[in-house]
């Protein structure tokens, strides 16, 4: 429970540090910027495995097969690296690298959820 | 995750900036210029390490 504080802390006081190197070498306290958000993100990420205990226990328990949780999770992560690409390129300025990050994170979100489109497409066509 | 290297890096920075001021201010720029970029690259060597180490545990995570 303590993740937050720490990641709190640990952005607060690295954001400051880098707006110290900001005015003479700009380049070096962007990729400061980017190692606070990998901290913090690894930080998040542990937290995270518990979670996904769980969701396999509920695999367990139910019929829910695997083969739809799969895109669900897949769909978690495609989101969280998208907009964790496509914000540190806001953060230099960059908004045509976020957005073609993001367009990207769409489609492979779309396309890792292709078979569930299809066994919903025929589900429907066997109801009619 | 390591905390202590956001505060290398943000050492490395400041070092850098001194360095660069003193450098400047003795009149040999090129020098200093060298000065940045082989910090950038000593940093941008950590960097790339800490991310993909953090993208291979998104890949594990959610099996993609």
């Amino acid at each position: 429970m303590e993740i937050i504080l720490k990641a709190a802390i640990v952005g607060i006081t690295g954001t400051i540090l880098a707006l110290v190197i900001k005015k003479t070498n700009p380049e070096i306290s962007g990729a400061l910027t980017l190692i606070i958000c990998t901290v913090i993100a690894g930080m998040t990420l542990k937290a995270l495995t518990a979670i996904k205990e769980v969701l396999e226990l509920v695999e367990l328990g139910t019929d829910f097969s695997s083969a739809y949780a799969a895109p669900i999770l897949k769909c978690v992560g495609i989101g969280i690296t998208a907009r964790l690409g496509s914000d540190i390129c806001k953060d230099s300025k960059q908004e045509a690298v976020a957005s073609s990050i993001e367009v990207c994170g769409a489609i492979c979100a779309l396309y890792v959820s292709l078979p569930l489109i299809k066994t919903l497409l025929r589900m429907i066509g066997e109801l009619a | 995750m390591n905390v202590d290297l956001i505060f290398k890096i943000a050492a490395v920075g400041i070092l850098v900036a001194v360095l660069n001021i003193l450098l400047s201010r003795s009149g040999r720029d090129d020098q200093a210029l060298m000065v940045t970029l082989t910090a950038l690259v000593v940093v941008l060597a950590l960097v790339v390490q800490q991310i993909s180490q953090l993208f291979n545990m998104i890949k594990e995570l959610f099996g993609l």
